[in-house]
């Protein structure tokens, strides 16, 4: 996701600015040992690099605060694959402790699959093979306590 | 004498050997996939690890990540495809070698030569590391602080194009590690009241997420073009190597001492020891004109320097627990997760655990030849697995491992987030291992700041007045002004021989 200069750069000024002020809530003992010192320095340094990487924009005008398109970006199915990752990754965790762990897997891979061009058939045997295989391998070899759910198979 | 045999034993165990075999087989699968990075692969085993004893852990990251590099090379070979960015280099030269018949030229020499790479990677590592650590049991806080500043900052001279950007994202690591109880007082930071965070962002999370999460995105913004089936090698790759290794001596030396020095500074990896080692030995070859069609003195400088710069990043992580890349910013992260502090004393209460990491790197290089024989018979398989079958797998590997560490679901919420700011940060040029280096030492970066301050009682000329602390903060500084402030005099300069030439054109005019 490709973005101005502009963009970023304030972004990463606004993130030092919210890192200092908040700063200024933090107790202050007596002495050198401040815990404010360190993001205060860490603050004013997101400040000025990320002034400087707006800068870069500040001569282009209007242009530098459209972002380029980008190819994957004309494509539901390619944007999809990437938007489904990290909703994958949100959907465990609240769907897991409820349903249980092999069977939101088993829900996540297939539609992965089906994302990533897999006919249906071929997704629903590698979502099977995948989750039982990396489901045991979690809960027997290394003994991790997964959410088992209502089913409790494993 | 007595340490080694302590060591060998550590290593002779039935869960070593078997993290160590378990830990190539996956590096060669990873690293035979185009798309996904060493970095990626020990990333993807860190769950794992947690589980084991810290030789074993170290064992497994160690042998998968020369595995990784080195089976790299073979999508290289095949498809003119790197697996990892450490093959690169070379790619072209290992792909016209194969295009003209001698794929078993090809792969034998770059196997070969991985071998001697990390051995002599090795070598450097056993003799090197522990003179340094005595040096380095002089250092009190200011002297670390500003190793671990240095090496920050040689990071971000390395990462990427844009040295503002590195800057940035390694600013993003540090200020990770403000988020939760203060070192030196023990009062919350940024937790904004939730608990979870009082213990700080999950290393393990942050690492899955910026290596591995961010890197499916990556590829899921790609056309999926079916490779189809590339040609067969087989065991005809070992045939007459002896011959051309040792017609090939002074690259393949010259490449694996290249690649141990370049891989010992801080934030330099096997990729730019790599092209390094490829630009030297073409400028030092009798023959540079064959150079890019396939000349096999070119896989031989460049393919052992990958391999040696692995061995040589561990001399800083373990001397002075300074990460020399992304890898050892990983090792060093797990050796703290195992309650291990990498650094000079780690050699003197735990000689043991020292000489077994060199052993475990011997060996984990010389199983290179039984396995990688393997990987480069059946490595067209691999290649021609879908990514329908390959992404959702290794995003169910990262949720699962994420989540098994800790049993917290917010660590997931840490990757999700993690994964996509790494994959905006990657779109935009800022790249990835500066916020982890960041996240690993900025740590040691605020404590020893903080105890140097409580000693000096506010004074910063006291960081300057004990001569290596002098010397590594005035060296520290230059890293952060001498390159900007070279541009500006080369654009005077430009602008100064440009001016006449314009007054000149004017009078003519």
């Amino acid at each position: 996701m490709r973005l101005p200069d502009l963009w970023t750069g304030l972004a990463i000024v606004a993130l030092g600015l919210f890192a200092i002020l908040q700063a200024q809530g933090f107790p202050e003992p007596a002495g050198a040992a401040s815990p404010r010192l360190f993001p205060r320095i860490i603050g004013a340094a997101f400040v000025i690099c990320g002034l400087a990487v707006a800068s870069r924009d500040f001569t282009r005008g209007r242009a530098a605060l459209i972002p380029p398109g980008e190819t994957w970006m004309r494509h539901p199915k390619q944007i999809a694959r990437v938007a489904f990752v990290p909703f994958a990754i949100i959907a465990y965790g609240l769907l897991a402790p409820i349903a249980g762990s092999l069977a939101v897997s088993l829900v996540l891979v297939f539609i992965s699959a089906l994302l990533w061009n897999e006919r249906p058939l071929g997704a629903i045997l590698s979502a099977l093979i995948v989750c039982i295989a990396v489901t045991l391998f979690f809960t027997r070899v290394m003994r991790v306590p997964l959410p088992a759910g209502p089913l409790d198979l494993f | 004498m007595d340490v080694f045999l302590s060591a060998l034993e550590l290593v002779l165990t039935l869960e070593v050997m078997s993290t160590v075999l378990l830990g190539s087989a996956f590096g060669l699968f990873v690293g035979a996939t185009p798309g996904l990075s060493a970095t990626m692969a020990v990333a993807l085993l860190v769950p794992v690890t947690f589980f084991l004893s810290p030789v074993a852990a170290i064992g497994a990251i160690v042998a998968c990540s020369a595995m990784s590099i080195f089976a790299g090379d073979i999508p290289g070979a095949l498809l003119r495809i790197p697996g990892t960015p450490a093959s690169a280099a070379y790619m072209s030269e290992l792909n016209a070698l194969s295009s003209r018949g001698r794929l078993d030229l090809a792969l034998g020499t770059s196997m070969m030569v991985a071998v001697i790479g990390g051995l002599v990677g090795t070598l450097v590592l056993m003799l090197a590391a522990p003179q340094l650590a005595e040096v380095a049991l002089q250092f009190s806080t200011y002297e670390y602080f500003w190793l671990a500043l240095l090496g920050l900052s040689c990071a971000t001279l390395v990462a990427g194009s844009d040295r503002l950007k590195g800057t940035i994202s390694l600013l993003l690591g540090l200020f990770l590690t403000l988020i939760g109880l203060d070192i030196t007082t023990g009062l919350p930071r940024y937790t904004f009241g939730t608990i979870d965070l009082q213990a700080g962002v999950s290393l393990i999370a942050v690492m899955i997420g910026a290596f591995a999460v961010a890197e499916i995105m990556r590829s899921a913004t790609g056309s999926l073009k079916s490779i189809g089936m590339p040609p067969a090698a087989g065991l005809g790759i070992l045939k007459g190597q002896a011959r051309h290794l040792w017609k090939h001596k002074t690259p393949v030396v010259r490449g694996s001492l290249l690649g141990t020095v370049i891989g010992a500074l801080p934030g330099a990896g096997a990729d730019i020891a790599a092209w390094i080692a490829y630009a030297v030995s073409r400028r030092f070859s009798k023959t540079p004109e064959t150079y890019g069609t396939g000349e096999p003195e070119a896989i031989a400088g460049s393919a052992s320097a990958n391999n040696a710069a692995l061995s040589g990043s561990y001399v800083p992580t373990l001397v002075f627990g300074i990460p020399g890349d992304s890898i050892t910013a990983i090792v060093v992260g797990v050796l703290l997760l195992k309650g291990i502090q990498p650094g000079p004393m780690v050699f003197i209460t735990s000689p043991e655990l020292v000489n077994a990491i060199y052993i475990v790197f011997a060996l984990a290089n010389l199983l290179i030849i039984p396995l990688g024989l393997l990987a480069i018979t059946g490595g067209r398989y691999v290649l021609g697995l879908r990514a329908g079958l390959l992404y959702p797998a290794i995003l169910l590997l990262c949720i699962l491992g994420t989540f098994a560490t800790n049993n917290s679901i917010f660590d997931l919420w840490t990757l999700a987030f993690i994964g996509t700011l790494v994959w905006i940060l990657e779109a935009n040029d800022y790249p990835a291992a500066p916020l982890v280096l960041g996240l690993v030492l900025g740590k040691i970066v605020e404590e020893n700041f903080m105890m140097s301050m409580i000693k000096a009682d506010g004074n910063l000329l006291a960081f300057f007045e004990r001569p290596i602390a002098g010397t590594l903060g005035v060296l520290t500084i230059a890293v952060w002004f001498l390159p900007p402030l070279i541009k500006l005099i080369r654009r005077w300069r430009s602008r100064a021989d440009t001016a006449p030439t314009k007054e000149r054109v004017e009078d003519h005019v």
